[in-house]
């Protein structure tokens, strides 16, 4: 079974043309990953409650990545009056270790 | 990362995994309703771009977390928004930390939002339940930044802890029946061969 990682295309774009090519986690101190395959990028941006652009995904065998948490249901990111940000809902596996990107399959996310 | 309780989560999930998830020809796109509302009226979350202030809302909402026993997500997405939750039973109660501003305030007049919240997920329909606008917005705490921006460390500390408190008191008491408002049907349905 394979995890998914979403991002920006600049966000991928570091990631590719780093050396070695990782994946790190960022100042959460973790990868988000989803075990669903999103193909529209502001889909899995409400379902995973990401905020920045939604235009990459990475397709990521299950032995690639360590310790992965058990799933869990992505936050809802609401505004002070109630009103929805991102209404998440998506499966949300996170790691807090580095993934080799080496060989992995990237697709571009459709638009609205 | 504060994954306390896996196993009560893996009992509790439904697993759409490795489902094409589809946006035109998805029914759940055409559920969903209108993100924007009457109520619509903050920017944000906002980053908080004093490094100490920051800091300290990252460490506070950590060890409050671990100090309560809960999960937490801290800048999740790696964005300047931080949570606090924990299920009981079908209900997930939590407490989202991010930095708002109304639309008529200045740009110096950003506030620390702590907002209780609480969602389930139907599992009959897949339909993912929150509170009402109106019931956030009743109980939504605040703090301008400017105020916590000249706290010492542990003043800070003090005060944040206060807040959480006060709003994770506030959604724990969250009842399955107050959660009224369908934020749509969630991708897929259980895939029998993952049971």
């Amino acid at each position: 079974m394979p995890y998914f990682h979403f991002t920006s295309r600049k966000t991928a774009q570091d990631i590719l043309c780093g050396i070695p090519g990782l994946i790190n986690p960022g100042p959460s101190r973790l990868i988000f990953l989803t075990p669903t395959h999103y193909t529209v990028g502001h889909v899995a941006a409400g379902d995973l409650a990401i905020q920045k652009e939604v235009e990459i995904g990475v397709m990521i065998p299950e032995d690639l990545v360590n310790n992965p948490s058990a799933p869990i249901h992505a936050q809802t990111i609401k505004n002070p009056s109630g009103a929805i940000v991102r209404r998440g809902g998506g499966l949300e596996v996170t790691t807090n270790q580095p993934i080799d990107i080496n060989g992995l399959n990237w697709f571009s996310l459709d638009q609205p | 990362m504060a994954i306390g309780s896996v196993s009560h989560y893996r009992d509790a999930l439904i697993l759409p995994i490795r489902r094409i998830v589809m946006g035109k020809s998805h029914s759940h796109t055409n559920l969903v309703p209108s993100l924007k509302s009457p109520m619509d009226n903050f920017q944000g979350p906002f980053e908080i771009k004093d490094t100490s202030l920051e800091r300290g809302i990252n460490i506070t909402v950590q060890d409050f977390a671990r100090q309560q026993d809960l999960e937490y997500r801290a800048r999740y997405h790696d964005e300047p928004v931080w949570f606090i939750f924990r299920a009981d039973g079908e209900v997930t109660h939590s407490v989202q930390v991010a930095a708002f501003r109304s639309l008529d305030a200045s740009p110096d007049e950003a506030k620390l939002f702590l907002i209780p919240d609480a969602r389930l997920i139907r599992k009959n329909d897949l339909q993912l339940l929150t509170l009402p606008e109106d019931r956030t917005e009743k109980v939504v705490l605040s703090e301008p930044l400017r105020s916590l921006k000249g706290l010492s460390a542990d003043a800070l500390r003090d005060k944040l802890y206060r807040l959480l408190g006060k709003a994770w008191e506030t959604a724990r008491k969250f009842k399955k029946h107050e959660l009224t408002r369908s934020l749509g049907i969630l991708a897929g349905s259980p895939d029998p061969k993952l049971h």
